[in-house]
């Protein structure tokens, strides 16, 4: 992984103003991604990793600001940015696939339209010229040009799903974020956008960075994973590292709580107990409450995120390789 | 139904609230207040504002602070009764078309329509001089039989949202009767919603009030805020400038209209913020 | 146009048609039920109330038939674009007096509806994005005092203060009496903007205010949409993202809002002309109903029934085609 790094996030920390107080849903977290890589982010519902991913483009809205840390993009802190300078970073470098694309396309505007918006916003090309460009977008997708006329409603999901993918790459971005593309999805066309997906970073080299609760999906696709927990990142590996050498007992949870559909059947274990409160988080280790090799020292001390092994960093007073289990 | 979420910390809903108990007090006390027999036709007419009259005398001879008082009763009781009435037709008829859907609601929604398009206040014009005599009674129930329409419009399509919902389904697994379901499930579910269109419904029928007594229907007995503005008008109080005749009574009518629309707005605001943003009514 | 068929639009069209019949004959029975006889009223104007006077002209406006057989007879005329004679202004065909008052009231409803619609727009856009703002609390409270004050008394308030007090403006009437009949339409432009400043402006304020805060939650609900979200993240400009994406979507709904409108113009105003004594149908009616005049009553209803009906139908054949949305069965 002697790449170029393209994204830096550093100590990043962001929070919702809620009524009782503000919330911490991201607290520090640091992670990079390499040229060509494709990293993926993991955790339940409401770990802040889709936080994450609108806070590289800057879209966070309401409630939500981002409170501390870098974003490091080529080199330049996105948080620094200016209105023009982010307008054009926006799509240019970095795109984002969402979920439920129905929802993400303007109802009332067909789809080459829309195609054609990201186009000519960053480039001045003439409107025969980026019809032309929307109709090979499409055909990347293996979608056919006479759908540039339809109208989303028009569309299946797949096929939204689809047409959101191929917008995302309308300005060969160096990476595009992909925020739970497929959860809507059933499993044959979720097998068929993957696919999809692996291919065009084939064959234009972008990176990925992934964010899905689905964790065994991703052990299969991704070249470096990162495990958040309650708003912090509780392990950082490289795939085959974290398929068997995992050490936050947290990751341990995870892998097994998912059912494997070949080989035995393994009776299966979850995590017990729920996330803690963020908005007045625990002291020491959040995830204490829930861990089955906890200390007196866990409940008091934050464990910091170090490196355990290479290119391995995880949150943990006791990282599993030293209680000896293997997996 | 989260009484402290609707009520105890809703500011605009306790002001609502403040304004119209204070009228509810003016009109039980009446008599009390008002120094004079509203109908009494003792005075000098056309007074300026005076310490013996406070809004002046109108062009009868009338106290017209007495009428204003006694005016709050009649006006408070056919905008509550008939907004009431109102509701009561426009949630039935609303429940049960957004829930049976199909034909029930095609049909009903049909009626809905074609009634529509009948100017309704010309109807109630109609229908109001073809009853011998007019009294409060009747004055309710005109306005409540003909303003119901656009109630039970929203009514149902606040209904056919709701009947999509998982506990629907789950009540109907469950053997509920429909009727069971519409009254007992859904329209809990909901009650914000009607409570809103409760509201602004009662500030309509005030207004509505006001309109036929203007337009010369309606109890010529009746000492309403209306009837006040209408005889304002018919006696020429615009070019008597006399602006402390025809103030009061139409501000009145806006201040309690407006507390009404004040309690219904922050109703569909908390319910709108629990279902994730807005609501069309 | 592809989401609308043939059969949709006849479908429609009939629906119209139908529509229009029931309220046709339900102004039909509506005067006949209202009881009284306007035999007896016009022979106790004209003839000392002769009973031989009352008897007839009851047959001369076929009153003496049964009730079925006036109701078809009184269907065939409408076809014949006969709306009959006028009882209270014997004998001046109810059509006449019907298309002397409708410019008036079409003048006044039409020219604030639009003026209305527009502010609304434009002040609801402002007060969307300056949510939470002075700006905004200020004009969504005022709007909603303003539709909680009677409409009469808005209107009173203008007379009083702009007729009256401060005489900018005439304090009644369509036109300046003693204007010459058949002054050529150049010269009556002015009087006529004077006289209708009023009317319209009252009726503006009390449109604008409604739709006002309607335009204004369409217009905030968008912004909470994820394809707005997804616009920014695209990075296209920001003229754009409200146009394209945000008001094109807000818009939709107040279409059929102003058309609904635009059909109840003729029958809305009645309220508005009774203040300004304003010579359109909404007096006719009322000068009508006090006289029992059966065929002008009829006449004016049929009148504000085709309007309504029209305008509806107008609204459900345009809005598939703003809207690519709608999936028409």
């Amino acid at each position: 992984m002697e790449n170029e790094c393209l994204l830096e996030v550093k100590n990043l920390s962001v929070e919702y103003t809620a009524e009782r107080g503000q919330l911490k849903a991201v607290s520090q977290v640091n992670f990079n991604i390499y040229r060509g890589e494709f990293f993926g982010l993991a955790g339940e519902s409401g770990c802040g990793k889709s936080t994450i991913a609108f806070a590289i483009l800057r879209l966070l809205k309401g409630a939500a600001a981002i409170t501390g840390g870098e974003i490091n993009f080529g080199g330049k802190n996105v948080l620094c940015f200016g209105n023009e300078e982010l307008r054009l970073f926006r799509w240019a470098k970095t795109s984002m696939v969402l979920q439920s694309a129905m929802n993400n396309l303007n109802p009332v505007v067909t789809i080459g339209s829309q195609l054609m918006d990201a186009i000519t916003a960053h480039e001045p090309v003439t409107k025969k010229a980026a019809y032309n460009r929307a109709r090979e977008l499409l055909e990347l997708v293996n979608m056919d040009a006479s759908r540039l006329d339809s109208y989303p409603h028009e569309l299946s999901g797949g096929m939204r799903q689809r047409v959101v993918i191929a917008m995302a790459m309308a300005l060969k971005p160096e990476l595009i974020v992909f925020d739970e593309p497929t959860t809507a999805l059933d499993v044959v066309v979720q097998y068929n956008i993957i696919r999809k997906i692996l291919e065009l970073k084939e064959t234009m080299g972008f990176s990925i960075l992934f964010i899905t609760h689905d964790l065994p999906l991703m052990l299969n696709m991704c070249d470096r994973i990162g495990i958040m927990y309650a708003g912090k990142m509780a392990e950082l590996s490289p795939v085959e590292t974290l398929r068997t050498g995992a050490m936050h007992p947290y990751t341990d949870g995870l892998l097994h709580a998912f059912p494997s559909l070949q080989g035995e059947k393994v009776r299966l274990s979850g995590i017990p107990g729920s996330v803690p409160d963020l908005i007045t988080p625990p002291e020491g280790c959040l995830f204490y409450e829930r861990c089955a090799w906890r200390r007196e020292v866990c409940a008091k001390e934050p464990p910091a995120f170090s490196v355990v092994g290479k290119l391995h960093w995880c949150a943990c007073h006791y990282p599993m390789m030293e209680r000896g289990n293997a997996l | 139904m989260g009484l402290d979420k609707y009520i105890l910390k809703n500011v605009k809903a306790k002001i609502g609230i403040g304004v119209i108990l204070f009228f509810v007090l003016v009109a039980i006390f009446a008599p009390l207040i008002a120094p004079y027999d509203p109908r009494a036709i003792a005075f000098i007419p056309w007074q300026n504002p005076s310490f013996k009259h406070l809004l002046g005398v109108n062009s009868y001879g009338q106290d017209i602070f007495s009428q204003v008082v006694y005016g709050t009763r009649v006006t408070m009781m056919v905008g509550i009764f008939a907004g009431l009435l109102t509701s009561l037709i426009g949630v039935v008829v609303g429940l049960v078309a957004g829930y049976k859907g199909g034909m029930t609601g095609e049909v009903l929604m049909r009626v809905v329509d074609v009634l529509l398009v009948i100017p309704g206040l010309a109807l109630m014009i109609v229908v109001a001089s073809y009853l011998k005599s007019m009294n409060i009674a009747n004055t309710v129930l005109i306005i409540g039989a003909l303003s119901w329409l656009w109630m039970a419009r929203s009514i149902r399509s606040q209904t056919m949202t709701e009947s999509r919902r998982d506990y629907v389904d789950a009540a109907r697994a469950l053997g509920m009767k429909d009727i069971e379901i519409m009254f007992r499930e859904i329209l809990p579910n909901i009650f914000p919603v009607v409570t809103a269109n409760m509201v602004m419904v009662i500030t309509q029928s005030m207004l509505t009030e006001a309109s036929m007594s203007f337009l010369g229907i309606g109890d010529p007995m009746l000492v309403s805020w209306g009837k006040m503005l209408s005889v304002a008008f018919d006696n020429s109080a615009i070019i008597y400038g006399a602006w402390w005749w025809l103030v009061p009574p139409g501000l009145c009518i806006a201040v309690l209209g407006y507390s009404f629309m004040l309690i219904g707005n922050s109703f569909l605001d908390v319910y709108a913020n629990d279902r994730g943003g807005t609501v069309k009514l | 146009m592809s989401n609308m068929s043939v059969s949709y639009i006849l479908r429609r069209i009939l629906g119209a048609l139908f529509t229009l019949w029931v309220a046709l004959t339900i102004n039909f029975l509506l005067p006949r039920v209202m009881g009284g006889n306007p035999m007896d009223y016009i022979a106790s104007k004209n003839a000392m109330g002769s009973l031989e006077y009352a008897q007839i002209l009851s047959q001369q406006f076929g009153l003496d038939k049964g009730l079925f057989e006036q109701y078809i007879s009184y269907l065939g005329q409408l076809l014949r674009g006969n709306f009959g004679i006028s009882y209270s202004t014997f004998p001046v065909p109810v059509a006449d007096i019907i298309s002397r008052a409708i410019p008036w009231t079409l003048l006044i409803v039409i020219s604030s509806s639009l003026i209305a619609f527009a502010m609304a727009w434009l002040l609801g856009i402002i007060a969307a994005l300056k949510k939470g703002s002075v700006f905004d609390n200020i004009v969504v409270g005022g709007a909603f005092f303003i539709q909680s004050a009677p409409y009469f008394f808005i209107g009173m308030l203008m007379l009083m203060f702009l007729g009256y007090y401060l005489k900018w403006f005439p304090m009644g009437h369509a036109l300046p009496s003693g204007t010459p009949i058949g002054s050529p339409w150049y010269k009556l432009i002015g009087p006529v903007t004077r006289h209708a400043f009023l009317p319209v402006l009252s009726l503006i304020v009390v449109n604008l205010a409604g739709r006002m805060v309607m335009m204004r939650s369409n217009i905030l609900q968008v912004f909470s949409e994820d394809y707005i979200t997804l616009a920014q993240a695209k990075g296209l400009h920001r003229g754009k993202i409200l146009g394209k994406y945000a008001l094109r979507n807000a818009l939709l709904p107040s279409f059929t809002g102003l058309m609904l409108t635009l059909g109840s113009a003729v029958g809305g105003a009645i309220t508005t002309e009774m203040i300004f004594s304003y010579p359109g149908i909404g007096m006719t009616i009322m000068n009508a109903i006090h006289s029992q005049d059966y065929p002008l009553i009829q006449g004016c209803f049929a009148i504000i029934a085709l309007s309504v009906v029209i305008m509806n139908l107008l609204a459900d054949l345009l809005y598939p085609l703003l809207d690519p949305r709608v999936v028409l069965k």
